[in-house]
């Protein structure tokens, strides 16, 4: 008996100690949760920064490892359009951007472009630019590049965008330096949709993208070349000091390993323990922590780009009547579905379009008013209880809590609500079948351009989410306005009077915008705003950069 | 005995035909049209029925089947990924060898301490050690793989700073994950253990061997421990297959990239290939570990291995001396 005593007393001890274990760490200082496009919020102290060997990069001076919930793709730009972004900017140059600051276009690799007429633009290609198996890139390479999205099929978004570009008039002049690029008829968005990745074409034409190399040594022209790569795992850039460019952009890091994780709280410890440098696209639950704690580094907050929205399916046959729609959109409140949502990294979007935006015009918002909803529906002739609709969503956070607070709202307004969840993949099949009475969307935050047309028409006549495609006449003329311009201010007017008129027949009502958050301990001191989006994380600047090689040997 | 291992292993092909079966089945029942999937954003009808004809959906289902096993069977082409658009059997190659680590290493420790500590358990039955091993293995049995990964990645990574909380590596990176995967069958393995030693120690012989002189380890190890090693590995061999099947949970927690974690992807995103695929190689490693197990009964009781070498001539031969008796 005193044996088994004794045994359940260390037993119990053992229990204890393990119990111990959570949550000791760290002050309960009241935290500064807000968070705003571009903010950064530093606590004070410092992050951890322990080196026990695990965190070797942490020794070094350069060398940075960061985290990221997501998994690994190939790094092959025309065949997937998953996570691969992060790679993408980091192997490869791109023929566009847009500065995130002026809203201007800007070219790394283009000497100069130029509109000849609205269906023809001519670029010019700046001289030694060169691949890092050492090729010198030509508008031959370009003009592949273009050529391959086409070819992979509809691997991306940009298959459809290209489809306006006439091949068989675009010429390559002989020099191999300037690209003349014909579209079939004028073509608004075409710089926005031009920030492709440049390929090499020889090294693309002799491996296909189902090929390993393209996880573990793409070539591109880019500042950083994968040296490692364990698939899923991790993948390691380092720093070309070869870049041919090296002299107007400079890179802090000479070596980056991306660590891939399935689940943040894995990546979140590695984080505390110094492990991780930096951890990328965390979520409201792990800001929270960073920000109470206040001595795990900073916390900095970027705009996605998109607004999540709750999209009425008008082949519903109550749904289109706009005064069902005009009730849902009064008998919903926008700020608690964005606080249940994404908490800190929501804020109530007043707009279709994400406030960063050049058209971004600011409605008043629909008033949270479930009486006047309720009044709205018995005037239009609705009894209690008549209306039933279908939440259909896929089981991915934040979506099915959404989708049952939607239903909690509206039955205060007498229409009940089945909500329906399946895995992604079923979901966006029974999209595509028009299944579903409403739907949470997100405004295609994928497109680092800000390319107003790319947003709204996944939404447009025919568009493939059936349920949620708006095939009145008047909104998808708006969109052809928008995108057989060139004229920026009348693309600008155009897509103004479509968000107008999405707002006035409450077809597609806005949610909120999302943002994006990445916390860094003190060897990094700051974070480009677009890499937390989808530009090059190689922009951070670190507290002791990593001198370039030269030949002197330092 | 290679007779034996040969007849196991024919069997192994309707049961991995049948497993295929009803997996393909299962894919085909649920809803979700691949070939609109891969298309993702706008496409045309002709575009759709371009892809569902170089996915081979047109086909009739039979038809699809057969095609499927007869590409395992002569290029072992397990298809080609409807999200990676690369060769499943080459997704599954990269990643085997991950799962494989990690379930050799854990069965490695569960053997080791498991029957280690059930030993030391049955020797000292009743003493301190005992009580205290004991209870832990009927907690540890009782917790869940993912609270156990949960807390020694709290323990060992963010308090101690051992070792990382996921990804892979270094050996530092393997040492959480194998322990976790270990814990829940060693459990088994101590109590099943114990309980069968002291079955055996019991036994009149081993009082005889003891009473002969025979050195108590001796004692233990040759004559106690062999005697008692048949349940050891029903409950191992039980416990292996639940290791490769279960992989899955550590491989997602600890953001393992291994065969689990690529099932798991594969039927978030509707890979049919890539689910089929897994399913049959991890079917595989289960009826080869079946096999082992078999195999392991011969090697630790004559008595079994008996029956696989010249059974059929013994059972005649035992035949025909009953009918002599009976003459």
């Amino acid at each position: 008996m005193k044996k088994q005593l004794i045994a359940i007393g260390l037993c119990v001890m053992m229990t204890l100690s393990l119990a111990a274990c959570d949550g000791s760490g760290g002050s309960s200082a009241s935290g500064s949760g807000s968070g705003a496009s571009g903010d950064s919020v530093t606590a004070s102290g410092t992050a951890a920064g322990t080196s026990d060997g695990l965190g070797k990069s942490t020794e070094e001076d350069g060398v940075v490892t960061i985290g990221y919930v997501g998994s690994d793709d190939a790094c092959y730009p025309s065949a997937d359009s998953n996570n691969d972004f992060i790679k993408q900017a980091m192997v490869y140059d791109k023929l566009f951007e847009v500065d995130d600051t002026t809203g201007e276009y800007t070219s790394r690799i283009l000497k100069s472009w130029d509109w000849t007429d609205d269906k023809t633009l001519v670029m010019t290609l700046k001289d030694g630019i060169t691949f890092s198996d050492g090729h010198e890139m030509t508008m031959d390479d370009v003009l592949f590049s273009l050529k391959n999205y086409i070819d992979q099929g509809q691997a991306t978004d940009k298959y459809q965008y290209f489809q306006n570009i006439d091949f068989n008039k675009t010429t390559v002049s002989d020099d191999g330096k300037t690209l003349t690029l014909v579209y079939k008829q004028p073509y608004g968005p075409a710089e926005r949709t031009l920030n492709v990745a440049i390929m090499e074409k020889d090294f693309t034409e002799q491996h296909e993208a189902s090929d390993s190399i393209w996880y573990t040594a793409p070539v591109g022209s880019g500042p950083y070349e994968i040296t490692d790569n364990s698939e899923d795992s991790y993948v390691t850039f380092t720093r070309r000091d070869d870049y041919w460019d090296k002299d107007d952009y400079t890179y802090d890091a000479k070596q980056i390993t991306l660590r891939f994780y399935s689940d943040e709280t894995a990546m979140y410890m590695d984080y505390q323990s110094g492990n991780l440098d930096a951890i990328y696209g965390i979520g409201d639950t792990t800001v929270s922590q960073i920000e109470n704690k206040g001595n795990q580094g900073t916390v900095q907050y970027v705009s996605n780009n998109d607004v999540s929205l709750l999209m009425l399916n008008e082949d519903n046959q109550y749904l289109s009547d706009p005064k069902v729609r005009q009730a849902i959109a009064e008998a919903v409140d926008m700020s608690y579905i964005t606080d249940i949502a994404y908490g800190s990294l929501g804020k109530t979007a007043y707009s279709h379009f994400a406030s960063t935006f050049d058209c971004y015009t600011k409605h008043d918002g629909y008033t949270y008013d479930p009486d006047d909803a309720k009044k709205i529906l018995k005037d239009a002739g609705y009894s209690d209880g008549e209306i039933t609709l279908t939440w259909l969503s896929p089981d991915v956070s934040p979506q099915p809590d959404v989708g049952e607070a939607i239903q909690a709202q509206l039955t205060e307004i007498g229409i009940t609500v089945n909500v329906e969840t399946y895995d992604l993949a079923t979901t966006l099949g029974m999209y595509i079948d028009g299944e579903g009475d409403i739907m949470m969307m997100t405004t295609n935050g994928g497109n680092p351009t800000k390319e107003p047309y790319v947003c709204l028409s996944a939404f447009a006549s025919r568009a493939p989410f059936t349920c949620m495609s708006i095939e009145d006449e008047t909104y998808n003329g708006y969109l052809q306005d928008g995108m057989n311009t060139v004229d920026e201010s009348q693309r600008w007017e155009a897509y103004e009077k479509a968000d107008q008129w999405l707002y006035d027949n409450y077809n597609a009502i806005p949610i909120c915008e999302t943002l994006s958050a990445i916390a860094y301990n003190d060897r990094i001191t700051s974070f480009d705003q677009s890499a937390v989006g989808k530009g090059c994380i190689g922009n951070l600047k670190l507290a002791k950069p990593a001198a370039y090689f030269t030949e002197s040997g330092t | 005995m290679t007779k034996y291992v040969v007849k196991r292993l024919l069997i192994m092909i309707p049961t991995l035909l049948g497993v295929l079966l009803i997996i393909f089945a299962i894919n085909k029942m649920i809803p979700g049209d691949p070939a609109k999937l891969a298309l993702g954003s706008n496409f045309t009808q002709e575009a759709y029925e371009a892809k569902r004809a170089q996915m081979g959906l047109d086909k009739n289902v039979v038809i699809q089947f057969f095609d499927y096993v007869k590409g395992v069977v002569t290029h072992f082409d397990l298809g080609t990924s409807y999200d990676t658009k690369r060769p499943v059997s080459g997704m599954i190659l990269s990643r085997i060898g991950i799962t494989l680590k990690l379930g050799i290493w854990s069965c490695i420790v569960t053997i080791v301490i498991g029957v280690a500590i059930g030993i030391l358990s049955a020797v000292k039955k009743y003493s301190v050690i005992d009580y205290v091993m004991t209870t832990l293995a009927i907690i540890f049995s009782a917790a869940p793989g993912f609270w156990v990964a949960l807390m020694s990645m709290m323990v060992f990574c963010l308090k101690l700073g051992w070792f990382p909380a996921g990804g892979m590596g270094g050996w530092r990176y393997m040492v959480l994950p194998v322990l976790c995967m270990a814990l829940s069958p060693i459990s088994l393995v101590v109590r099943m253990t114990r309980t069968s030693m002291l079955d055996v120690i019991n036994q009149d012989y081993i009082r005889t061997a003891r009473a002969k002189g025979v050195a108590e380890r001796n004692v233990i190890f040759k004559h106690a421990f062999r005697n008692a090693l048949i349940p050891i590995i029903t409950v191992i061999g039980a416990q292996l297959t639940m290791v490769v099947g279960g992989s899955f949970i550590i491989e997602s927690v600890f953001s393992i990239p291994g065969i689990g974690m690529l099932l798991l992807t594969a039927i978030n995103t509707r890979d049919y290939p890539a689910i089929q695929g897994t399913v049959l190689v991890l079917s595989f490693f289960v009826c080869i570990i079946n096999l082992l197990t078999d195999i392991a009964y011969a090697y630790a009781d004559p008595r079994i291995k008996s029956q696989y070498v010249g059974g059929k001539s013994r059972g005649l031969k035992r035949k025909g001396e009953k009918q002599d008796a009976k003459a």
